[in-house]
């Protein structure tokens, strides 16, 4: 095993890891010190570029060129929003943060804010982490108590205040378009784009939205320097970053590694190889939304580019393992009943395309499909890529697409057999 | 100005003008279900789907602003492809009932089915998503049918951003997503609904099942409501009307127009016109046809030229005549009776006023009258002609014209006082605009019978079309005055309409060799300080 | 002030007060509202969401929209226990499906149904992001992972002890 690198996860052994204390007795708010009123944002938004810090909810786009949209100085006020609507399959990392180190988070929330020029972040937490949402709410009030939120923080001039936001069960909120949309008080339904929301955001106001693990990250950068954490990473993306890991493996959770382990160590080293020691028939790399790889395939270093080389999707670093046995049509169907149940219903591809996927499955997996039905399968996933206001549709065509480049044989076997040859005894 | 660049053709536009308002002025085809170019952008429907140069997806023309030097294909391969995969999906939880869809014949689903999908249905029947909600009667004359919906909230943005008030809703999500009446609609604007439903989702309950549309022809005119002058088109078959609808103009209505204004089509009807005209004799009314009747009219008229130092006869024209009428009967009386007893200024009846269309004036050319009259040095007004009835001074008074509500609140006596008179000749269209002193009445062609122009509250003159008339009885006040002339023995000539329309706008406007082609479908705006002289006036 | 359908604990009116003053808008408000409005009255009644439209001084087809958007908010009465299968692909793997059957055959009910003391409703959820300890099952606002019939069994006999519906 590898030397461990451990920068979001450094506390999670202990059982305060949560407080105040905790975190400030182990380095937390030095970065604070070290930054507001001496360091210029302009200056941390550059060293946040050149730490190669990736936004770690899904799209892996550069967070200081992100930052750097926001016009200066601003007309309007500028808000940050963190977003905690966790909700990819198989994706529950940001969760641990929440509730395990939210000074870590509330300490990136003051840095990133400091460089953006926000006074106000909201940190919109997914309806049914209530327990992350108390979690925060503590950490909140302790922060402001320490002089860490509010007014002239740390008599640097500098005033910020941070609040949590409930979301109410929606997947498509993880999308920032919408999660905007949502904080407003409205359906969350994602905006056409442009304008972007570093232009017209949150009412309509310059904004900036995070993935808590991508905020969780920037005290230690800006305590230890760009260079420390690029350096940790894999070529042009830094650090390290939180994959959960779940399924059929021995050992699942959340691991920190840094960026570019490869997928087999994660599964058969930090994660202890597949339950019952069988083979592994398939694995999906980056959340719901990715790819699936065949066991071939998991030689991949774990970062956005190099998933990305091999057709695939670093995503939510939602890892999620299947062994022989598993039903590949079941799965998939799993899927894109999930999208169909998320769909905002705003695109017509989207709207009718997922519900349509997710119906066609029902019948293959049920012995029920024919062989047009895996063409028209293809046809429908198709017709719903790249067409749509935001990336759902294509994260329910990209698993049904490569689901069947991968496993076509066992979509064709369920037409010809009429049954699911796999599972045929399953429980209904 | 930007130059961009669309299947090969350049075109010169304004920099950042949407694309797809740049395609249909070109005539470059986009088809569409959410864009409405008086509402918002929403982007949902995807079926404007486009291929710009240097972007790697199709883009929704309706969201791209135009850049200088940018590339378009609205015909590629991939163009076509994506059409025809949209709206396979915007089909498959549709039913199939375009029999017994009032909306066919102007349903865009079925117009893009027939051009780019005539392909058989991969969903079954029992696969499909429910919507149980068919023929809801939503009030204000609205019909919604949830299953026909395509989700591409026109009706949503209308209420909320033309009426102001969100009694719609997008309720649910994904495939279960429908819109629900949430508030009563409870508008005067209600009917624009089903004009901008593209499917059969919100139909009219007015016309639901009268008509199907294919066999109705279609005149462009303006509506007569009230002074705004909405432009519309007169849907008609057989000399019956069957609706009105709002055509675009964004001079004037934009896209839309009231209640008020669409069923008032209803007037139009033959029952509520007069078909045949009469003459009050002792023993009753007697009908006759109308040159007859103004040959008889004449006689009458003849006796009294010269009979005084101006001879007693007078005229009142209601604010919904056309110009061209107005000028004939101002002339006819100059040239005939060299009198210029002629009273323009009818008040039109009050009614309903908002910041959106309807002005609170019905009439439809109550401007045009009082631009007419403000060029006379000066002018025979209401009380003048009610100081000479009053003296004795009048024989005969011919009122041209329907709209006598307005003059009857403001003088209640009215009717009384025309007890007196030896002639009533009423030049009239509808029945319920008669009056019972009335000794002549002469069939008058109601706007959807004659040619003309008015002018509108803001000072623009636009032409009204004549679809069609319902018998030669019937004439337009111009060409009964030029056969009323004739039968006094007199050399008055009306002239052709088009040379009348040449010379009103001379006259109000200093707008010499203007002519009916010049107003067109648009209609065209008096020049402003014209409108100022007015306004001081 | 609210109106009168809007009768909070004096607890509750403190959080509506601190939800007014964290946001600029009053509409921004809507989500954090009804979450508590949900928690006072159990659901989301349609005099309620009514009131809180006024309340937020906003069009009730905008209330409307976001009850029905989001799957969190109850327009009728829940039972008092309710019960939240995660039919996610994590939890489908090891063994979630086993646990609705078991759950439907105790229960005596479907999916979407509630027991006639009003003690449990059954539902099944899309993925509840407690992936590293599948199978899940959230009862009310509390997460039980790592669910095994057994386990699952002794929840449900704690649970049914209590009085049938809260006082």
């Amino acid at each position: 095993m590898k030397k461990v690198i451990k920068i979001l996860t450094q506390n999670f052994d202990r059982d305060d890891s949560h407080t105040l204390e905790t975190y400030t007795k182990t380095g937390g708010y030095q970065a604070v010190r070290k930054v507001l009123g001496k360091i210029a944002p302009e200056s941390v938004i550059e060293e946040v570029k050149r730490s190669n810090l990736r936004g770690l909810g899904g799209a892996g786009f550069p967070t200081g060129m992100k930052w750097s949209f926001i016009s200066k100085p601003p007309k309007k006020p500028v808000y940050l929003l963190i977003n905690g609507d966790e909700g990819e399959p198989g994706t529950f990392k940001d969760r641990t943060i929440m509730t395990r180190d939210p000074h870590r988070l509330i300490e990136g929330v003051l840095l990133a804010s400091y460089a953006l020029g926000a006074h106000a972040a909201y940190i919109y937490v997914r309806g049914e982490f209530t327990f992350c949402m108390e979690a925060l709410g503590k950490a909140i009030e302790e922060a402001k108590e320490a002089g860490y939120l509010g007014k002239n923080i740390l008599k640097s001039g500098f005033d910020l205040d941070v609040y949590v936001h409930p979301g109410a069960g929606a997947y498509i909120c993880g999308e920032e378009t919408a999660l905007i949309e949502s904080l407003e008080g409205k359906p969350g339904r994602p905006r056409n784009k442009p304008p972007f929301p570093a232009v017209v955001g949150v009412f309509g106001c310059p904004t900036i939205v995070n993935n808590v693990e991508t905020i969780a990250h920037v005290p230690q950068i800006l305590l230890n320097g760009a260079d420390w954490f690029a350096k940790i990473g894999s070529d042009r993306n830094g650090g390290t970053r939180l994959f959960s890991v779940s399924g059929h493996v021995k050992r699942p959770g959340v691991y920190e590694l840094p960026m570019g382990t490869p997928l087999r160590e994660i599964l058969y080293e930090h994660a202890g190889g597949i339950i019952g020691d069988i083979p592994l028939k398939g694995v999906i790399p980056g959340g719901s939304s990715a790819p699936i790889l065949r066991p071939e395939e998991i030689d991949v270093g774990m970062d956005f580019d190099q998933l990305a080389k091999i057709g695939s999707m670093g995503g939510s670093g939602g890892i999620i393992a299947m062994a022989e046995g598993t039903c590949m049509v079941w799965a998939l169907h799993n899927l894109a009943r999930f999208y169909a149940h998320e769909s905002c219903g705003q695109c017509s591809p989207c709207r009718e395309g997922t519900g349509w996927a997710e119906k066609v499955l029902r019948r293959i997996e049920g012995g029920h499909g024919t062989a047009s039905d895996i063409e028209l399968l293809e046809k429908i996933a198709k017709g719903m890529s790249a067409r749509t206001i935001c990336p759902l549709a294509d994260a329910c065509a990209l698993p049904i697409l490569s689901y069947l480049q991968k496993y076509r044989d066992e979509f064709e076997a369920h037409v010809r057999e009429k049954r699911c040859p796999v599972r045929p005894k399953r429980a209904a | 100005m930007a130059s961009v660049v669309i299947n090969g053709e350049r075109y010169d536009v304004a920099e950042g003008e949407r694309l797809i308002d740049v395609c249909d002025r070109v005539g470059v085809y986009i088809p569409r279900f959410c864009y409405h170019p008086n509402l918002s952008v929403a982007g949902n429907c995807r079926m404007c789907l486009v291929e710009i140069e240097g972007m790697p997806k199709l883009q929704i023309s309706c969201n791209t602003n135009v850049r200088d030097g940018m590339s378009v294909l609205t015909d590629s391969q991939k163009v076509k492809e994506a059409r025809a995969d949209v709206l396979e999906f915007i089909f498959i939880n549709h039913p199939l009932d375009c029999p017994v869809c009032d909306q066919a014949g102007e349903c865009k689903l079925q117009d893009y089915y027939m051009e780019v999908g005539l392909y058989k249905s991969r969903m079954p029947e029992e696969f499909k998503v429910k919507k149980p909600r068919k023929a809801v009667r939503w009030g204000s004359g609205i019909v919604f049918d949830a299953e026909r919906c395509v989700l591409c909230t026109r009706c949503v943005r209308f209420m909320n951003e033309v009426v102001g008030k969100r009694a719609i809703a997008v309720t649910n999500r994904g495939d279960h997503e429908e819109i629900a009446l949430v508030e009563p609609l409870d508008t005067l604007y209600a009917g624009n609904l089903a004009d901008i439903c593209p499917v059969g989702a919100l139909t009219s309950e007015d016309f639901r099942f009268k008509m199907r549309v294919w066999f109705l022809s279609r005149t462009d005119t303006v509506c007569p409501g009230c002074s705004r002058g909405c432009n519309i088109t007169a849907w008609h078959k057989d000399k019956k009307i069957y609706r009105f609808t709002p055509r675009q103009n964004e001079s004037v209505n934009h896209a839309w127009m009231c209640d008020i204004g669409r069923y008032s089509y209803k007037e139009e009807d033959s029952s509520s016109l007069i078909l045949k005209g009469w003459v009050r004799e002792d023993s009753g009314t007697k009908e006759m046809g109308t040159p007859e009747l103004l040959g008889l009219l004449a006689q009458g008229l003849k006796g009294l030229k010269g009979k005084a130092e101006e001879a007693p006869v007078a005229v009142l024209v209601a604010p919904d005549r056309t110009n061209e009428e107005m000028f004939a009967i101002c002339a006819f009386m100059a040239e005939v009776f060299g009198s210029s007893r002629v009273v323009l200024d009818v008040p039109a009846p009050k009614g309903p006023k908002d910041d959106l269309l309807l002005t609170g004036e019905m009439a439809s050319n109550s401007r045009g009258l009082s631009l007419f009259a403000s060029r006379s040095a000066k002018p025979y007004t209401i009380d003048a002609f009610k100081q000479d009835l009053e003296a004795g001074k009048l024989e005969a008074v011919m009122l041209f014209g329907d709209t006598w509500e307005g003059l009857k609140a403001a003088w209640p006596g009215m009717q009384e006082a025309f007890k007196a008179l030896r002639t009533l000749a009423m030049f009239t269209s509808k029945r319920k605009a008669l009056f019972s002193e009335a000794t002549f009445v002469i069939p008058s062609a109601s706007m959807i019978q004659k040619d003309g122009t008015w002018v509108n509250v803001t000072g623009h003159v636009q032409r009204v079309r004549k679809a069609y008339r319902l018998n030669q009885d019937i004439l337009a006040d111009n060409e009964s005055l030029g056969l009323l002339a004739e039968f006094m023995g007199e050399s008055f000539q009306v002239g052709k309409l088009e040379d009348i329309t040449r010379r009103f706008l001379e006259v109000i406007a200093g707008l010499s060799g203007a002519s009916l082609a010049d107003v067109g479908l648009e209609g065209v705006s008096l020049p402003s300080e014209e409108q100022a002289k007015h306004l001081e006036a | 002030m609210s109106p009168e359908v809007l009768a909070f604990s004096k607890e509750a009116q403190a959080e509506l007060e601190s939800i007014l003053q964290a946001y600029p808008t009053k509409q921004a408000c809507l989500l954090p509202v009804l979450h508590l409005v949900q928690r006072e009255f159990g659901y989301i009644s349609d005099p309620v969401a009514e009131a809180v439209a006024g309340l937020l001084d906003i069009p009730l087809a905008v209330a409307v929209e976001v009850l029905t958007f989001y799957t969190l908010f109850a327009r009728r009465p829940q039972a008092k226990y309710v019960i939240q299968v995660c039919r996610g692909l994590s939890c489908a793997l090891l063994g979630q499906e086993e646990l609705l059957v078991y759950l439907k055959n105790r229960l005596k009910i479907k999916e979407g149904e509630m027991t006639p003391d009003g003690l449990f409703e059954l539902k099944t959820v899309e993925c509840l992001g407690g992936c590293g300890e599948s199978p899940v099952v959230r009862i009310n606002e509390t997460y039980y992972e790592l669910q095994t019939i057994d386990r699952l069994g002794s929840v449900l006999n704690e649970l049914s002890k209590g009085p049938k519906r809260e006082a």
